[in-house]
């Protein structure tokens, strides 16, 4: 039984003409895997990964996370166990500009009530680990793109969650940044044991993962695995992608 | 599409963005129209309320005016930040600046006009009920519907007038050129927001010497000089001192980081800074209309203890001994109407008190005293030379000090009295009385002949005054009779309780309907500027409480959240209000004797209540709008 268990998922979004965003996915992801999701817009990545950070509901099938069904619990109970169990990291960063980068990272501890000790002590941990330490007290406009998104990194694993989720993390930053942010991430899946999925286009980002599952209009397509080299492996997923459909220039023209 | 029809077609699609904008509008017109709907009526203009009541309303009206205003300023610039970002849309659509501004302008007078026209239908609407509120505030006869072409015509010109002017001046409102900005409109960050030191330490420094001024000895200079020093403490309060002293509460992390404190705290400096000027200009009209109100009540309460107090229905002063005409008036009318009196003629001798600093007394005979007491069974005592009885008004709140024993007067002779007994009631005005055997009084008269003066009380036991009159009553008619009466004669007057009551009671009626319509008038506006202030965020805080919903806010969370930002933009300025009002009765208070306290907050808790209201209101409308966003 893995980390992370979706069994014959499917969302169909209502409307004038109906639409099969995801059709019957099984996917399981163990405790400890890094995971990248990669596909073309439009494929249903975003759709799985909302499903899984619980902020959509599936219209069939069902998902587990620490073999807990999110999807019944009460709204309360959700955004309770969101809080607790989720970590997200988002491609816009979502950090909030009337406080302090500590205050960003703090916010999950605050809301649920910790000691001020307790807070302090894992700031200051996962500060030093994500090399934010000399900005804690600046603005979030103070602040380059990819120091906000370490900050936003901090902010999702402060709790030690069982499921980090990032959509798109480096979609907004430079080449850079983006390599330095998925370093983080790839040490903090390393040092901490955190199950991570990510949700990319990038396949540079894609690149730092365990494996990478690839979705076509909503079903699973393939996926690969990583073997001892990062430069061969990103190499196979720029093969996949363009044999996917599109090619590696157009797809990976997500950088700013 | 005409450019016209982009205009019409803006407003008809997009109801949503207008309603606030043009409902509010809608208001300011009705609040006029109805106004003058009332002050130019037929009726109105003949009725006996006098000079005082006519410049009141007047003044009124353009206080309206003045408001409705500030109102619709604020209004068109609130709405026109919302709608920065479709500017930016057109501008890089290749729209001219020229252009942008007709489209304003275009849009602005379309809802003006719509404004203009449900403002005075939803006026007449209501004009009755109006009309009849009116009557009975200021006790009027039956006040019937008319036709206010009047009234109609002065509406439409000043609000249109309004309108265009406003909308000619749209330009100032978007002051950003570039369509990058626009189209950002307002998302960026906002920069922390910064407070001076000193001027925050100016504030508390003129904050301090207002309320040091208001404790020592009150002039018309230092009570002018406290306002002025309150005025400029308080701005800066908004402006600056609060900003840091949410900073300190910013530091003291054991509360600050704790739950969704951390939240509404942050957003708390953004918020005040924001909003200071509104902050202030509505804590200073809530103060003037809450001190005001308390006062006028007070006055109202007053003049009703002085006619209940008061013996006497009519008193004639310094009449003129040898040429009678007051006394002889009043008696004369009082017969035709055959009602039975008691005539007291009292010679007062007013002499100032050595022991007592700003009190004088009135002499009396004790023969013409005890006249007086056996008709009001008043305690009568036998009194040797140089021996007095005190008698204290109970209208008055100057008390008399506790350990007085003697009386002394300035002058040549310097006679001293020895206090024999000392009671309270209020006998013949607001002035203590002495009495002192006939003796004595003859004696002192002798250094202060130019003293007395010849008056007289007439006690008629058929008008019972334990009850205020009502305005058909007969007293009120021969009082309202006799005090016009107009001899052409040189020394003395008629004062009558009934008229003077009846006088206070109107002046503070007018007084009262002219203060409850600006209130009214003024707290619909607060609420509307703050429900502007609020959904002109609304798409920003929207993005905030998606984003927090998504790492885990819960919905009972975001309601605690806005609902604390939402009640401190509504309760901060009526706080500051109520402190100051306490503090100005506190003062002027000291001027009347009657509760002025309870009035005072019987005032505030009116306007709290109202705002309460509209706060549920806003509240449920802003909570509604941000449910739908919650994941």
């Amino acid at each position: 039984m893995g980390m992370l268990e979706i069994q014959k998922l499917s969302k169909i979004y209502n409307g004038k003409v109906s639409t099969r965003a995801l059709n019957n996915i099984d996917l399981s992801i163990e405790q400890g895997e890094f995971v990248g999701i990669m596909g073309a817009s439009g494929s249903g990545k975003t759709t799985l990964l909302n499903m899984v950070s619980t902020i959509d509901t599936p219209s069939s099938g069902k998902i587990l996370i620490n073999n807990q069904n999110p999807h019944q619990m009460k709204k309360n109970q959700l955004a309770q166990f969101r809080r607790r169990q989720l970590g997200f990291v988002f491609q816009d960063f979502n950090l909030l500009d009337t406080l302090t980068i500590a205050e960003n990272i703090v916010l999950p501890l605050t809301l649920e009530k910790k000691s001020l000790r307790e807070m302090d002590q894992k700031l200051k941990a996962v500060a030093e680990k994500l090399g934010i330490v000399e900005i804690l007290n600046k603005r979030t406009y103070e602040v380059s793109g990819g120091q906000r998104q370490r900050a936003a990194i901090a902010r999702a694993t402060i709790h030690s969650p069982v499921l980090l989720l990032a959509d798109e993390p480096t979609g907004a930053l430079d080449s850079k940044s983006s390599r330095n942010v998925m370093e983080m991430m790839e040490k903090i899946n390393q040092t901490d044991g955190t199950t991570t999925m990510l949700v990319t286009h990038d396949p540079l980002a894609a690149s730092y993962c365990h494996r990478v599952v690839f979705i076509k209009d909503g079903e699973l397509y393939n996926e690969i695995h990583r073997g001892q080299n990062r430069q061969e492996f990103f190499q196979e997923i720029i093969d996949m992608l363009s044999f996917l459909g599109g090619n590696a220039h157009e797809l990976s023209a997500v950088r700013v | 599409m005409s450019f016209r029809q982009f205009a019409f077609n803006n407003i008809r699609r997009n109801t949503s963005a207008y309603i606030a904008y043009f409902l509010s509008s809608s208001f300011a017109v009705m609040a006029f129209f109805t106004y003058l709907l009332f002050i130019h009526h037929p009726d109105i203009a003949k009725a006996p309320l006098g000079k005082m009541a006519s410049v009141g309303m007047e003044v009124a009206s353009y206080l309206t005016f003045i408001f409705s205003f500030l109102f619709v300023l604020y209004s068109i610039s609130a709405f026109l930040r919302v709608r920065l970002k479709e500017f930016g849309i057109l501008t890089i659509l290749g729209a001219q600046r020229k252009q942008l501004n007709w489209l304003i302008f275009l849009e602005n007078m379309i809802i003006g006009t719509l404004s203009v026209v449900t403002g005075i239908l939803g006026g007449l609407i209501f004009a009755k009920l109006f009309l009849l509120f009116g009557e009975n505030v200021l006790e009027l006869k039956n006040l019937p519907m008319y036709v206010p072409v009047k009234a109609i015509w002065i509406t439409i010109a000043a609000f249109m007038a309004l309108f265009f002017i406003m909308s000619s001046m749209t330009s100032f409102f978007v002051r950003q050129s570039k369509a990058l900005e626009m189209l950002q409109g307002s998302s960026k960050p906002k920069k922390e927001p910064k407070a001076s030191i000193w001027l925050a330490l100016l504030s508390v420094v003129t904050l301090s010497s207002s309320v040091f001024l208001l404790q020592g000895k009150l002039s018309e200079e230092s009570l002018l000089c406290a306002l002025l020093l309150d005025l400029i403490g308080l701005y800066f309060f908004f402006t600056q001192l609060s900003v840091v002293i949410i900073r300190i509460l910013k530091k003291n992390r054991r509360t600050y980081w704790r739950g969704i404190n951390l939240l509404w705290i942050s957003e708390l400096a953004y918020k005040v800074k924001d909003n200071a000027r509104m902050f202030f200009m509505i804590t200073m009209v809530t103060t003037m209309a809450c001190t005001s109100a308390s006062i006028v009540l007070a006055l109202k309460q007053q003049a009703e203890a002085m006619y209940k107090d008061n013996p006497f229905a009519f008193t004639v002063y310094s009449e003129d001994q040898k040429k009678p005409v007051f006394t002889e008036k009043i008696e004369q009318t009082l017969k035709n109407e055959g009602i039975t009196y008691k005539k007291f003629p009292i010679k007062t001798m007013f002499l100032n008190v050595k022991e007592l600093k700003d009190q004088s007394v009135n002499m009396v005979r004790q023969s013409e005293y005890e006249g007086m007491a056996r008709s009001l069974s008043l305690p009568v005592i036998p009194l040797q030379d140089h021996e007095t009885l005190l008698i204290q008004p109970t209208v008055t709140k100057k008390q008399l000090p506790v350990d007085l024993t003697h009386l002394s007067f300035t002058g040549k002779e310097r006679p001293e009295l020895t206090i024999k007994k000392m009671y309270n009631r209020t006998l013949i005005g607001s002035i203590t009385l002495a009495v002192v055997n006939d003796h004595t009084y003859d004696h002192i008269a002798k250094t202060y002949r130019n003293k007395i003066s010849q008056d007289y009380y007439y006690l008629i036991p058929s008008w019972n005054n334990k009850k205020v009159p009502t305005s058909n009553s007969t007293e009120l008619k021969i009082s309202a009779e006799l005090e016009n009466w107009n001899p052409s004669v040189e020394n003395g007057l008629i004062l009558a309780r009934g008229s003077q009551y009846q006088m206070t009671q109107q002046g503070a009626n007018v007084v009262i309907f002219v203060g409850l319509f600006i209130v009214a008038i003024f707290s619909v506006f607060i609420a509307s500027f703050l429900y502007f202030k609020l959904f002109s965020d609304l798409q920003q805080d929207k993005r905030y409480y998606h984003g927090l919903s998504k790492i885990g806010l819960s919905l009972k969370e975001m309601k605690r959240t806005a609902t604390n930002q939402i009640a401190l933009l509504f309760y901060i300025p009526i706080f500051f209000a109520g402190i100051q009002t306490l503090v100005g009765i506190s003062i002027l208070g000291d001027a009347y004797n009657t509760g002025t306290l309870t009035v005072g907050l019987t005032a505030i808790g009116i306007f709290v209540a109202i705002q309460t209201v509209y706060f549920f209101i806003v509240r449920a409308r802003y909570l509604a709008q941000l449910k739908n966003v919650m994941v």
